[in-house]
């Protein structure tokens, strides 16, 4: 079973093509970046994958199961149990502090109290933050805000994470640590990560690099 | 129930303080009222009705009546109490001469329950006294003499009611010396007091919501005065008491300021033919026995009283215990201000243990001193 | 994906980890949230319990001197004759019925001739103290000891004693022993005050204008010596007390039949009472559902603002997995408690407000129905509980918009696209405007409502202007364009231009504050029209009304309780002094008609071809002059009624009413059907001949004066003043003034309420403000990269409130015509019987506009300064 598999999907705004016939494919922790310049169709991409948007053609499967059957609750369902998503922004809950952030999600899955708390301990440590644990997203730097996020991102225990520009808002090497951060989880836990980037210096920690350009993939062909 | 009463009780108040007014004003009037005279002759029927020129009066009922196994014990009575001139009479439907208290109880011992009702009224529309014969009514209640005796209406609020025909067993007598009944050593205190000793009751009585057919026996006092005690005088302890052959007793003792009896104190045999047997102070034995406090107003009385004195009959000495039926037959005095102590009793011998017949006992002067409103 | 997740646990995690840290986080706000709330709940519980109180105030002693009878048994018009009593009496038999006499009167004091008015209440305080036998546990202590003075009057005869409540005292600074002089009828008598009537902790003070005597002393007083108002029948608590109770009920219903009499429980007599005051009820009606109606509008509006603010947050949630669904009941659950908090703290306060506003609608009432205390205001859990569940059921709904809102939020992913807002479409379609405004045309053509017991309820006339409240509400976008183009008019002022921009594509917001407004506005302003249409209208009947030159009534005689009247001797004396040329005379009475309280005029005109009393006619009769009502070579009696009474009747011209009258049915027949202003309850005009002889009465409540030719009409009034010091005189001009005065008086709780309704529109106008520079914060940014400063991003913000204040101004207004014309053709006549003329009140209407104007451009300014430096999002 992929952890994600992209096959022929198109999408247009109006008359205006966006996605033109894209496919492709991530084996269980696998990593791979998603480039290309600005209005590419990278994001139209991530949203079709995260179920944000609907493909006009096209299917997507995560983890065996189409989107396409997938109601709105569904789609929940989704985001609640199979994939994350790490944000340029960080969108960390400002009213939680980063412990709670983590355990958020799996209070929404509705994971049992005692079992949260270690795993939320573990996710912690892991991200290298236990010393920071009680504070608030506000208190927090760029780079440990990041590493909250990836921390929540972790707690569903997801078969795929979708990165948008995961380092886009950090100094490199803040950068570079969250990097490495992702690129150890992946390998500790086998989880597929799709990660959109601008910066080149993310295909470091990628097995593959998909480059985009006018809504298809170099070196396939446009559907339409 | 608290904010049902309240509208009035605001002014009932006031109106508590406008009242004992309008009673303690009799005195300025003292050397106007008429005084019981030494060897005058009373006439009847004219004075079994009212006596207007006195400033107090009363017909005073109180009995036994029985159906089969059940027993209640009664009180009816009709007060008059004559005022001060005013300035500007009203018209006679709100007169101004007069007023109305009348009190009515009614014991049940088997449910230990004592009702009593209170009213105050002007002469007028609805209350009043026929002078000439016996007539007083105070808004329902009424008290009618005719050629075979006498008919009592009364109710207690809503909760009982009675109707009782009296018809005498024995005529009346006139109690004291000369034809008044002394009750001090100033002339003025002193009263016309006139008994039936013994009436057979017969009538119905509505408690509970049940009618009950009644009959028993009944004692009437009627006493005209206008100073009922002496100065130094703050209260009575007064019995009547019924014996099964046919004979009673009336009793008093006149309690002073220092705790003592007063000389006026009395007590009277009535033999069956009617023949009275006065026992002066001093010769008879009143003595305090048992004790009750009453919730409402905090006085103690001593409601089961020994009375010691020589039977003309038989020449010996009896041992009389008064035993009350019930505990609190208390007569809270709301309008008139005067709480009292009248309940139903059973004589018994206390030598011989046995019951020898049924009394009236009653004690005033133990919740305020009386004296204040009646002298 | 299997497993799926219960809600509850999810709604409780909301909750607690968001709702309530929001909360915390920002207390200023939630406070501000809770305290509009409390303030909606609380006028709307204060007019109400207000109301209540006004209301209660009058039936307390009319119910019952003894307490709370059982049973009243009255005439349908004058008094009763002593005689009665021993008939009662006879009548109840054996049964244990207390019977306690009423004789009811008024007064004036001497030196406060054109104050308020004193009613007396006689009744047997002997026979009183019995009252303690008829309440189940009633207190039976003892007696409070007193000692007489020596050589004072027994207070058993006609004394001069009266007792009134701890309000009295204060209010005239008197004491227990203390003498007061108030004139009765046109007679001045020293009274003592003997006692003051205790106030009782649960029950409302004793009212401050009445006085108790002893009821002989009364007659006396009130020259109605062996005459009773009523007679209050109690029954005393007893296992038979129902028994008797429904005995007596047959025998005495049967007898006030047979008497022509009315027997009523103490509920009845207040329910014909409460009817009175309908016109002053319909006041608070209006005023009270504006104030919620803007309410609900503000709380929609803080919630929305909410929605704003924690939009990003909500739509991590979603990213995270969040249901649309869960996120809606939380907002729900939101809107609950604070709508539960909000109504508590209101309730609270509404209870204080009340108190306040009593006394101020208490001076309303008193000027034309009847006189009240500010404690009347009882602490009555049902209405508390109404309020409460009111206050959380219109937050909960207003709450829904604002919930679905939040619902509609993409998850984070999507944000970037900017496809964020959107929310509110409620509001922008015109259709559903249009049809309500036809659905409230319609409604305003529906004939009233007529309840059992002849209350007329002008249920169309509500329901229309509901109708056009939302109308206007939905209607008010097409504003939006022409205000802004208005705005943007000039070119060169950049943020003024940037704030019409804004205004030229309104948001759900825009339209939701505009149309709070314009409710507002537009409700306040109708009330506006009607107090102006009623002013002109009244003024000008007075004008036709008033030509004599000199009024005299006896004294207190501005209140239609008044029972004062001039006697025989008094008027006639009056008509004989130097310088009178003749009067009109009017003599008037209460009678009771098919169940319901009205007026019966005695009437006597001038015999002068011009001069005498001129109606304003609606249906005119054959013959109008002087002498037309006396009746000469007629059967029947000629009466003329009021336009209030035909309406609420159905009578007119030629038919024939029978007038109960003491101990007789009277015939009248009605030959003219005039215009009258002075009360709602309906008025007959008869002869004065005919009154007098039908309630043996020769006494008149008021003259109306002409002065012979070149007399002096001061020169007159001032011999009157000075050989009756009763007697109330005053000049044609000084009336008028007065009865201006008065109607003010009646108006004045209208004006508070209305600056309520104003302020929170406006309070909601800066709040909507604040919300929609959060949800532009980048904008902001962009302004500020821009180049523009703090104070220019205010003036944006101030530019666009009163571009706002501008669209619900001018909704409002028009809104407000279209209210005030149903209120005053619709509701109005269907509910008063009274034909107004329309006017507006162009010069108070500018000064509101000008006023909600500034107001809102002094918000709005203080709300962008305070925002303008609002980080973007992209700036964490």
């Amino acid at each position: 079973m992929k952890a994600l598999q992209v096959s022929r999907v198109t999408k247009s705004y109006g008359s205006d093509p966006v996605l033109r016939g894209v496919s492709l494919v991530l084996e269980p922790g696998e990593r791979a970046a998603l480039m290309g310049p600005s209005g590419s169709g990278k994001s139209t991409l991530l949203n079709c994958i995260g179920g944000i948007d609907r493909p006009d053609e096209g299917r997507i499967e995560i983890a065996g199961h189409s989107l396409a059957g997938l109601d709105e609750a569904g789609l929940c369902r989704l985001r609640r149990e199979t994939v994350s998503t790490v944000f340029q922004f960080f969108h960390l809950l400002p009213t939680l502090s980063a412990r709670e952030n983590v355990e958020f999600p799996m209070q929404l899955r509705g994971i049992p109290g005692a079992e949260r708390a270690v795993r939320v301990q573990t996710l912690i440590e892991e991200v290298g933050l236990s010393h920071r644990a009680e504070a608030m997203p506000h208190e927090l730097s760029g780079g440990e805000m990041q590493r909250v996020a990836i921390a929540r991102a972790l707690a569903i225990r997801p078969g795929l994470i979708l990165a948008d520009e995961p380092t886009g808002n950090l100094d490199s090497t803040t950068g570079e640590s969250i990097l490495d951060l992702l690129e150890a989880i992946s390998e500790k836990y086998a989880i597929a990560m799709l990660l959109v980037t601008h910066s080149p210096l993310v295909t470091r920690i990628c097995g593959r690099t998909f480059e985009m350009k006018d809504g298809i993939i170099s070196g396939q062909d446009a559907e339409a | 129930m608290k904010t049902r009463c309240s509208n009035f009780t605001t002014v009932k108040r006031v109106f508590a303080i406008v009242l004992l007014a309008a009673m303690a004003s009799g005195e300025a009037r003292a050397a106007e009222w008429n005084v019981p005279r030494v060897g005058h002759l009373l006439s009847f029927p004219r004075d079994h009705g009212s006596h207007p020129d006195f400033k107090i009066e009363w017909w005073y009922l109180t009995g036994h009546l029985f159906a089969g196994e059940r027993r209640f014990g009664f009180q009816a009575t009709f007060f008059r109490l004559g005022q001060a001139p005013v300035d500007v009479p009203a018209g006679e439907d709100f007169g101004t001469e007069q007023l109305y208290l009348a009190h009515m109880g009614l014991s049940d011992p088997a449910l230990g329950v004592f009702l009593h009702e209170e009213r105050l009224n002007r002469g007028g529309w609805d209350a009043g006294a026929k002078v000439g014969d016996l007539d007083v009514f105070n808004g329902n209640w009424s008290l009618k003499r005719d050629e075979a005796g006498m008919s009592l209406e009364g109710t207690i609020l809503a909760e009982a009611a009675m109707s009782l025909r009296l018809v005498p067993k024995k005529g009346h007598v006139i109690f004291g010396e000369d034809g008044i009944s002394r009750k001090g050593p100033e002339g003025t205190a002193a009263s016309y007091y006139i008994t039936y000793t013994r009436l057979a009751a017969v009538g119905s009585i509505l408690i509970a919501g049940e009618e009950v057919a009644v009959t028993g026996e009944a004692w009437m006092d009627h006493e005209i005065s206008s100073s009922q005690l002496d100065r130094n005088q703050i209260g009575w302890d007064w019995a009547c008491l019924q014996f099964f052959d046919g004979r009673e007793i009336m009793g008093y003792v006149l309690r002073t300021g220092d705790g003592k009896a007063s000389d006026f104190s009395k007590l009277v045999w009535i033999a069956e033919d009617g023949a009275l047997t006065h026992v002066r102070h001093g010769d008879y034995e009143w003595r305090h026995g048992g004790s009750w406090t009453s919730l409402v107003t905090g006085a103690t009385y001593p409601i089961s009283p020994l009375i010691r004195t020589t039977d003309p009959a038989s020449g010996k000495e009896r041992q009389l215990r008064l035993v009350p039926l019930m505990e609190d037959q208390e007569m809270v005095g709301a309008a008139g201000g005067v709480s009292y102590w009248e309940g139903a009793c059973d004589v018994r011998d206390e030598v011989t243990g046995e019951v020898v017949g049924r009394a009236y006992l009653e004690m005033t002067g133990y919740a305020d001193d009386i004296g204040e409103k009646l002298r | 994906m299997s497993d799926p997740v219960s809600s509850l646990p999810v709604g409780r995690l909301l909750w607690s980890r968001f709702i309530w840290r929001h909360w915390c986080r920002e207390p200023a706000l939630t406070l501000m949230l809770v305290g509009i709330l409390a303030l909606g709940v609380a006028v709307f519980l204060a007019v109400r319990l207000a109301n209540k109180a006004a209301v209660t105030g009058f039936g307390m002693f009319t119910e019952s001197v003894s307490g709370e009878s059982d049973f009243l048994l009255r005439p349908k018009a004058g008094l009763l004759d002593g005689a009665i009593l021993r008939e009662v009496r006879s009548l109840s038999g054996r049964a244990p019925l207390g019977i306690f006499p009423v004789l009811e009167s008024s007064g004036v004091f001497a030196d406060e001739v054109e104050g308020g008015l004193l009613r007396f209440v006689g009744t047997d305080l002997v026979a009183l103290r019995n009252a303690a036998n008829f309440v189940a546990g009633g207190e039976k202590g003892k007696g409070i000891s007193f000692s007489q003075e020596e050589g004072q009057a027994s207070p058993l005869g006609v004394s001069r004693v009266i007792y009134a409540g701890e309000a009295f005292a204060k209010a005239h600074a008197v004491k227990a022993g203390d003498e007061i002089t108030v004139i009765v009828n046109d007679t001045p008598a020293v009274l003592t005050l003997g006692g003051i009537l205790p106030s009782d902790p649960n029950r409302a003070e004793v009212p401050e204008n009445l006085v108790l005597m002893d009821l002989p002393a009364l007659q006396a007083l009130a020259g109605r010596e062996d005459r009773l108002s009523r007679l209050e029948l109690r029954i005393p608590p007893g296992a038979t007390a129902e028994r008797v109770r429904q005995e007596m009920a047959t025998r005495f219903a049967a007898f006030a039949t047979e008497r022509g009499l009315i027997l009523e429980t103490p509920g009845e007599r207040k329910s014909s009472v409460t009817q009175m005051s309908s016109a002053f009820r319909l006041n608070l009606t209006i005023l009270s559902g504006l104030a919620l109606l803007v309410g609900v509008y503000l709380i929609m509006q803080a919630m929305e603002a909410a929605v704003v603010k924690r939009r990003g947050e909500i739509a991590i949630l979603r990213s995270l997995g969040v249901t649309p669904g869960q996120i809606r009941r939380a907002w729900l659950v939101e809107g609950f408690i604070l709508g539960l908090v909000g109504s508590v703290v209101g309730v609270v306060l509404g209870r204080v407000l009340a108190v306040g506003m009593v006394a101020a609608i208490g001076k309303t009432v008193n000027t034309i129905y009847y006189e009240t205390t500010s404690s009347a205001v009882t602490l009555e859990s049902g209405e508390l509980l109404f309020s409460l569940v009111f206050g959380v059921v219109a937050s909960v709904l207003a709450g829904l918009v604002p919930a679905r809102d939040a619902a509609m939020t993409p998850p984070a992913q999507a944000m970037r696209q900017g496809t964020q807002g959107g929310g509110l479409t409620l509001l922008r379609r015109w259709p559903p405007g249009l049809i309500f405004l036809v659905a409230g045309f319609a409604c305003a053509m529906l004939p009233p409502l007529r309840l059992e017991g002849g209350t007329v309820v002008p249920l169309g006339g509500y329901l229309a202007a509901m109708m056009l409240v939302f109308a206007a509400s939905i209607l008010i976008g097409v504003l939006f364009r022409p205000v802004a183009a208005l705005l943007g008019a000039e070119r060169d002022a950049a943020m003024r231009c940037y704030a019409a921009s804004q205004l030229r594509r309104p948001e759900g917001r825009h339209r939701l504050t505009a149309a709070g407004l314009a409710v507002a506005i537009g409700m306040s302003a109708a009330m506006g029209i009607l107090v102006a249409s009623f002013e002109t209208t009244l003024t000008s009947w007075i004008r036709q009304l008033l030509k004599a030159d000199l009024y005299v009534a006896a004294a207190g005689a501005s209140s239609v309780t008044n029972e004062n009247s001039l006697s025989a001797a008094t008027w006639q004396r009056i008509l004989e002094l130097p310088g009178v040329a003749g009067a009109d005379k009017l003599q008037r009475y209460t009678i009771s008609l098919e169940g319901k309280d009205v007026y019966l005029g005695g009437a006597d005109y001038n015999d002068d071809a011009e001069r005498f009393l001129q109606l304003i006619w609606i249906d005119p009769p054959d013959e109008k002059g002087p002498r037309a009502l006396s009746g000469e070579g007629r059967t029947k009696a000629p009466a003329w009624v009021s336009e209030s009474f035909s309406r609420r009747f159905g009578y007119g011209k030629g038919d024939t009413l029978e007038l109960p009258v003491e101990s007789a049915v009277q015939e009248v027949e009605i030959t003219g059907v005039y215009a009258e202003y002075g009360n709602e309850a309906g008025t007959i005009l008869v002869g004065r001949e005919f009154t007098s002889r039908w309630f043996k009465d020769d006494r008149t409540s008021q003259m109306a004066i002409y002065t012979e030719a070149g007399a002096d009409a001061e020169a007159v009034l001032e011999t009157i003043s000075a050989e009756f010091p009763g007697v109330m005189a005053r000049t044609n001009e000084k009336l008028r003034t007065e009865s201006i005065r008065i109607f003010h008086q009646t108006f004045a709780v209208t004006y508070a309420l209305e600056a309520i309704a104003v302020i929170i529109a406006v309070a909601g106008l800066g709040l909507a403000l604040a919300g929609l520079l959060l949800e532009r914060r980048n904008e902001l940014a962009t302004l500020r990269a821009l180049g523009a400063t703090r104070r220019s991003i205010a003036l944006a913000s101030m530019w666009e409130g009163i571009g706002l204040a501008l669209v619900g101004l001018a909704g409002g207004y028009v809104l407000s015509f279209v209210l005030g014309w149903v209120l005053i053709h619709v509701i109005n006549p269907q509910s008063f019987g009274w034909t107004l003329s329309y006017r507006v009140p162009w010069l108070s209407f500018a000064a509101l506009a000008l006023v909600t104007l500034a107001t809102a451009a002094l918000v709005s300014w203080a709300v962008g300064y305070r925002n303008a430096n609002l980080r973007s999002d992209r700036e964490e």
